[in-house]
């Protein structure tokens, strides 16, 4: 045996261990997953969500709200946020810094007022020019605070420093609410009576092509472009099937910054909010988890398959580009951050089975996949490549993933059937015949470019500019 | 087939092949695409079984409706319901039998007197009796459960018994639909459940109660008290709730001994119940528990404080207006303000301007709010 047969073997061996052992966790996801989705319909089905919403005893709720140049739609997605079903609620605004008429336009629409505010210095997070409230008593559920530009991290900081109520909710502001979405989300925190739940997340849905009127979800429909048809399938396979097993091994490490619901008590004694990573929804979690578990404090992170939250998802390559591109900076970051749980018995589940999970298929994914190309070409040129194994290795793969798909879809369909068209599903399933060789290849080729920011200090969220709801598609 | 096979077979020179080899490889291809369309076939017949219940359903619907309405709103509460023969056959349908069942419930909700009764009454003569029965019977959970629900929402009261028993199931669904049925019988008396459920309420679950309860005359709850001492500390607290929303003054000696429980919760809620029924001396009693409380409850004793503290209490506020925290000063700030101290407050912002300068200005604005 020569080197060169040395490195293909090892190359070949290398990825089929990856590859093999990533499919038996997606197997294991997919299988878990079911019966606690399973449960979770039985027994929501028991909910009269509509009796208790208007309840004095239902805790109460901060919502909070970061904006930054939202000025074309602020007013329309803070009426969306006001008009939540929800008794003990406070809508938190925080305008942080925005160069255009974000604070003007909320001054004029709901008569707000400076007040005179302590700002209680709770978690750190850079100052705050002034608190808004409004005189009229249709609006006192509103907070409007307008601070200096510090990034999205910062200003949900300050959000927890303003926030009157335990429960904190983390939204993005244009994102649409269905009605008795905060009553579920909160249900966890009161319903469990074994250990304290630190944080809740429900599934978010792709909004594109919706009927979205007033800030209120009208009509579902399936996206009419392809990335975010694409992302909709996406969606569906990391929350219904991804989120709901890890959740029910207790051991999730991800509630969506679009929408989660989180302890502030125990977000105040992490240091709330950490300024110096793109991926600070995940970073919180995970340093939530981390502080409990080092405390011994039972606790559990919660995730409710309701489709709860609609907002839109990137439309164009460069957007989408720009949004992978971070995500991978924000997993390497969290990652490297909190790399003293990686196999470490004392952190449990967290230590041992999410940590290394999404270290190598999460992390690692990208470049594993990049090197495996890279390996590809440089063994052709070389003649190393042996074409049968290859394209029936390639093929094997494909085949898995079209099988975790159409299971997705078909969990989708058992459950919530947020499609109802026939041709709908049929749409989502063929555009799902396209990923591996489409959408993929392009998420990994950013994901891998993420890398290289990383590498070269690139701290930046870039620009996520959005359509907005109601707008005809590019 | 073959030849595909030979051809891999083939071009497989190293060692991996030993191990992967290409029928193995080619097996999980058809494997995986075998399973793909199996699922995407039953993902079809599941719809089209949907679509077909739905029919189905609205059929039973547009039949139903009518015909139900007008047995609710006009038959006589002790004439005999006539069931048309149609109706006859399309009952033999267990579909059409839940979801005549689910549509009495709606309908159950929604009104009171002589048409409330005219449904129970249709319910029982249509036979769904027997229905909610069997599931009441059945060992699936949220089969036994949705028996529960139905027996409660149409007043079956004689069940009472057989149901107060699964108030302790180990099945937590079973047991707060068994718990919410008895309450929905018995409204205020129903809470003699409380004497024995060893199992944690849930807050969700007293929440729950809590909304039912406000469907009944309130009532003496003459074991309180006995709640009140109970082993199991959910049921303590949610006797604190009972004694805050129905103002029982009377054991208010009580409450302030469960200021001294060992559960964190239980003090809490103490403190909250203690805030709607306490009275002057409940200001000493929680200033005296202060310094042992931890700080989630030193909050709610100064929240407290704001209600029932006068002005031989302000030394203690004052103090608390030098806390290393910001919330506490706040909140010692916030008490102070609404009883009569906004001049200590700015007494303490002339001496030592930050930040109380600030706080004595957020406490004005909001008052003036």
């Amino acid at each position: 045996m020569n080197w060169e047969s040395l490195i293909y073997d090892f190359i070949t061996y290398v990825i089929f261990a990856y590859s093999v052992t990533l499919l038996i966790f997606y197997l294991l996801i997919a299988i878990y997953s079911t019966g606690d989705a399973r449960r979770y319909m039985h027994k929501n089905s028991f909910t009269d969500y509509k009796t208790l919403v208007s309840s004095p005893h239902v805790p109460s709720i901060s919502i909070l709200a970061p904006a930054y140049n939202e000025g074309a739609t602020i007013i329309e997605n803070v009426r969306s946020l006001l008009s939540v079903y929800y008794s003990n609620l406070e809508v938190v605004i925080i305008n942080d810094g925005s160069k255009d008429d974000t604070l003007q336009k909320l001054i004029d629409a709901y008569d707000l007022e400076k007040m005179d505010f302590f700002v209680r210095q709770q978690v750190p997070s850079k100052d705050v020019r002034g608190v808004y409230k409004s005189r009229n008593p249709v609006f006192r559920k509103l907070v409007v605070v307008d601070k200096v530009n510090g990034g999205k991290a910062d200003a949900l900081n300050v959000g927890v420093n303003i926030a009157s109520n335990n429960y904190i909710v983390c939204i993005d502001v244009d994102c649409v609410l269905e009605q008795d979405a905060l009553l579920k989300l909160v249900k966890p925190f009161i319903e469990e009576t074994e250990v304290r739940v630190i944080a809740t997340g429900g599934v978010i849905r792709i909004a594109n092509s919706c009927l979205i009127e007033h800030g209120k979800l009208l009509k579902v429909r399936l996206p009419l472009q392809y990335l975010p048809r694409m992302q909709v399938l996406e969606y569906i396979r990391a929350f219904l099937l991804g989120r709901m097993a890890w959740s029910r091994l207790n051991g999730l490490l991800l509630i969506s910054g679009a929408f989660g619901a989180f302890d502030k008590d125990i977000v105040i004694k992490c240091g709330g909010y950490y300024h110096n990573t793109v991926g600070e929804d995940m970073e919180l979690v995970v340093r939530m988890r981390r502080y409990l578990e080092e405390r011994n404090i039972p606790y559990k992170v919660a995730f409710i398959p309701d489709p709860l939250c609609w907002t839109e998802a990137p439309a164009s390559y460069k957007i989408l580009a720009r949004q992978r591109n971070r995500w991978s900076r924000g997993t390497i970051e969290t990652l490297q951050m909190h790399k003293k749980m990686f196999f470490n018995p004392r952190y449990g589940v967290l230590g041992m089975l999410s940590y290394p999970y999404w270290f190598f298929f999460e992390m690692c994914a990208p470049a594993v996949e990049f090197i495996g190309f890279v390996a590809l070409l440089v063994m052709s040129f070389f003649g190393m490549i042996n074409w049968g194994t290859f394209v029936l290795f390639l093929f094997f793969i494909i085949s898995f993933g079209y099988t975790y798909s159409a299971f997705a879809v078909l969990m989708e369909v058992l459950t919530y059937n947020q499609y109802k068209r026939r041709t709908d599903v049929m749409k989502l399933l063929l555009t799902g015949l396209t990923e591996p060789f489409l959408f993929h290849p392009f998420v990994v080729w950013h994901g891998v470019k993420g890398y290289i920011d990383l590498i070269r200090k690139k701290k930046s969220w870039g620009e996520m500019t959005r359509q907005g709801f109601g707008q005809p598609p590019a | 087939m073959n030849g595909t096979l030979l051809y891999f077979q083939s071009t497989f020179k190293t060692s991996f092949e030993e191990y992967i080899t290409p029928e193995l490889l080619l097996n999980g291809v058809l494997l995986f695409t075998s399973i793909t369309l199996s699922l995407v076939l039953f993902t079809y017949i599941y719809l089209g079984l949907k679509k077909k219940k739905f029919l189905v359903k609205d059929r039973i619907r547009k039949n139903l409706e009518l015909w139900i309405s007008h047995v609710i709103l006009e038959e006589d509460d002790e004439e005999v319901i006539r069931i048309p023969s149609k109706f006859i056959k399309i009952f033999r349908n267990p579909l059409a039998r839940q979801y005549a069942i689910d549509n009495l419930i709606i309908n159950k909700k929604a009104f009171s007197g002589m048409v409330a009764s005219n449904i129970r009454n249709l319910y029982q003569h249509l036979g769904f009796r027997k229905d909610s029965l069997r599931k009441l019977k059945s060992r699936t959970w949220y089969v036994q459960a949705k028996g529960i629900q139905e027996l409660s929402m149409m007043d079956q009261n004689d069940q009472l018994i057989r149901v107060y028993r699964l108030t302790n199931s180990k099945n937590e669904l079973v047991r707060t639909e068994a718990q919410t049925a008895i309450i929905q019988w018995a409204g205020f008396n129903g809470l003699r459940f409380l004497d024995v459920v060893s199992y944690a309420i849930s807050e969700w679950q007293q929440v729950q109660l809590l909304v039912q309860l406000k469907n009944f005359t309130p009532q003496d709850m003459p074991k309180l008290e006995r709640w009140l001492s109970s082993k199991n500390s959910t049921v303590i607290i949610f006797a604190l709730k009972l004694v805050e929303v129905y103002q029982q003054f009377g054991i208010r000696r009580k409450v302030e001994e469960c200021l001294l429980h060992q559960k964190e919760p239980v003090r809490r809620q103490a403190i909250n119940t203690l805030l709607k029924i306490g009275d002057e001396t409940s200001a000493e009693i929680l200033i005296r528990a202060y310094n042992d409380e931890d700080y989630a409850n030193k909050i709610s004793i100064l929240r407290a404080l704001a209600v029932f503290a006068n002005e031989t209490h302000f030394p203690f506020l004052v103090a608390e207006l030098s806390n290393s925290d910001d919330h506490i000063k706040l909140e010692a700030a916030r008490a102070l303000g609404a009883i009569g101290g906004v001049g200590v407050l700015d007494q303490k912002a002339a001496v030592q301007p930050e930040p109380y300068a600030l706080i004595a200005k957020h406490i004005k604005a909001e008052l003036l709010l």
